[in-house]
């Protein structure tokens, strides 16, 4: 029941910086691409502050269960998230982490193949503060290489379809957004 | 039909399946992981005008208002979770003295006290047997979205099928998940009946003035109870046969131990699962025919033990097989957790 053939993310950081909306975008992407997918999310009482966490699973193969004790990729938005998401890397773990938040010697323990993404400074200088989730949602795009751009673009406009009402311009910076993080994926030296 | 797939959290399948089973008037108040139905109902109830909804100020008015409902012949329903939970089993034991068919579903959350929002499986006890109750009522155990969809339907067929409080028990894991589900099969329900007529003269009691009179009062729902149980137990025990080490689970961590046991399976271990669906009544003869070869019995639950005093006690005398213990109160178990175990004891 459990095989090979499905991705396994973890999306973590602290409530309110849109883990969950990530989520959502990535599942329904996965979904709308004709994926098999399971996103499980999971948080604390807090509205903001706490340590949010996403299980999302996305593949040909079959999903046996919406959680899991290794993830593929883990992204990790916030310091106070490093320890809460140690338990699940794997020696084929991909650490993808917001590196304007979190410091290498931060992570100086733990032994995998890392991704700094400056999304933090990126979204300030060049597009708006909010849309720095959408630059990491790229870079875990552009690593798992299995969803079409085209489906995480309509699924990012369905998410904030009611937000765009308010302000139209998002749609523009989370385009650039997106296209951003795939492209600082390529840059960081490895 | 054929078969439809949709992408639905466990929320969004509890409410569709209630309102495929006739559901139609709900009375409730919000709290995490299970607020969604809630507000998904409200948000039909505002455009569908057959749909009755109600908010009260508690889970003790809910479950209050809910038996008005089902007195009136509606198919009432209400959702809870943790700590509402336990308020909620005050009206439930009312339910249950009057023979009501109370429709609730539940989603643990960690305890004791508020605990944590999303996940555990420590309100089994509480399911079965909250309140001064008596357990006359059933509890029934979805361990998938899929299942999910079915067994809310069940429920709501058992209840009024057998006029008994009926109690679906899952947790945020179950329905905060989103994955794709099929909705489309309709199971067959009962219809509902008003308890009262204009002008009829009934009495419903809960309170009694002798003890022998409340006591034929129990006997009797305790015989009715006997006869039901052996209509609708239900179990599911998975290449137990040959099993030399079974494990046992409920809900969702009976469907890890399902991954877990088909992995091992793959590789010629010979290790089975037995997996209440009813965890009351709870289907004893199942379980102990799934031990007949087993040398070893692992019970795995996030919870302190509830489940597994159940256990002990349906297999008491029946078993030479000894235990091992993977409790993990509130926290979640995975597949790997569990094949990781079940390794172990080969």
């Amino acid at each position: 029941m459990n095989n090979q053939n499905i991705t396994k993310v973890i999306v973590a950081g602290e409530g309110g910086q849109g883990v969950q909306s990530i989520a959502h975008i990535l599942t329904k992407a996965a979904f709308a691409a004709g994926l098999n997918v399971s996103f499980l999310p999971n948080y604390g009482v807090e509205q903001r502050g706490g340590v949010s966490l996403g299980f999302i699973q996305f593949g040909k193969g079959i999903i046996g269960f919406p959680k899991f004790s290794q993830a593929d990729i883990l992204l990790v938005m916030r310091d106070r998230a490093i320890e809460r998401t140690k338990r699940y890397i794997g020696s084929n773990t991909l650490y993808i982490y917001d590196s304007d938040l979190i410091k290498a010697d931060q992570l100086s323990d733990i032994y995998v193949q890392k991704l700094p993404i400056s999304a933090t400074s990126t979204a300030n200088q060049k597009l708006d503060p909010k849309v720095f989730n959408i630059i990491l949602l790229g870079a875990i795009v552009a690593e798992c290489g299995l969803i079409k751009d085209k489906f995480i673009e309509s699924e990012i406009d369905n998410n904030f379809a009611d937000k765009y009402k308010i302000k139209p311009q998002f749609k523009y910076l989370n385009k650039k957004a997106f296209e951003i993080g795939k492209k600082l994926t390529k840059e960081v030296y490895r | 039909m054929p078969e439809k797939k949709e992408l639905l959290t466990g929320n969004d399948v509890v409410l569709k399946a209630a309102v495929l089973a006739g559901a139609n008037y709900f009375a409730g108040y919000p709290i995490t992981p299970s607020t969604e139905i809630m507000s998904g109902w409200a948000k039909l109830a505002a455009r569908d005008k057959t749909l009755e909804f109600l908010q009260t100020e508690d889970e003790i008015a809910a479950g209050m208002a809910t038996i008005g409902g089902l007195l009136a012949g509606k198919k009432a329903w209400t959702v809870t979770a943790g700590v509402g939970h336990v308020l909620i089993q005050d009206p439930m034991v009312l339910a249950e003295t009057l023979s009501l068919p109370f429709v609730m579903y539940v989603g643990q959350r960690g305890g004791p006290s508020t605990g944590t929002v999303i996940y555990s499986q420590q309100e089994l006890n509480l399911a079965r047997y909250g309140g001064n109750s008596e357990g006359l009522r059933v509890v029934y155990a979805p361990s998938n979205i899929q299942e999910l969809f079915e067994i809310t339907q069940k429920a709501f067929h058992t209840a009024w099928r057998y006029r008994i409080p009926t109690i679906i028990l899952g947790d945020g894991y179950l329905t905060k998940t989103l994955s794709p589900v099929d909705t489309s099969k309709a199971l067959p329900q009962e219809k509902a009946e008003p308890y009262f007529l204009n002008g009829e003269v009934k009495n419903l009691r809960n309170c009694f003035s002798r003890e022998d009179e409340l006591a034929e009062h129990l006997n009797i729902l305790f015989a009715k109870y006997a006869a039901m149980s052996r209509q609708i137990v239900e179990s599911e025990s998975y290449k137990t046969n040959d099993a030399k080490v079974v494990v046992f689970a409920w809900g969702t961590v009976g469907f890890a131990a399902k991954v877990a046991v088909t992995n091992l399976r793959k590789n010629g271990k010979r290790v089975g699962l037995f997996r209440p669906i009813t965890m009351r009544p709870f289907d004893d003869k199942s379980a102990i025919k799934a031990v007949k070869k087993a040398n070893k019995i692992l019970i795995a639950e996030s919870s302190g033990g509830q489940f597994g005093r159940i256990v002990r006690e349906t297999l008491s005398q029946t078993t030479k097989a000894e235990y091992t213990r993977l409790y993990k109160p509130a926290e979640g178990i995975t597949p790997e957790e569990i094949e990781e175990k079940l390794s172990e004891m080969l």
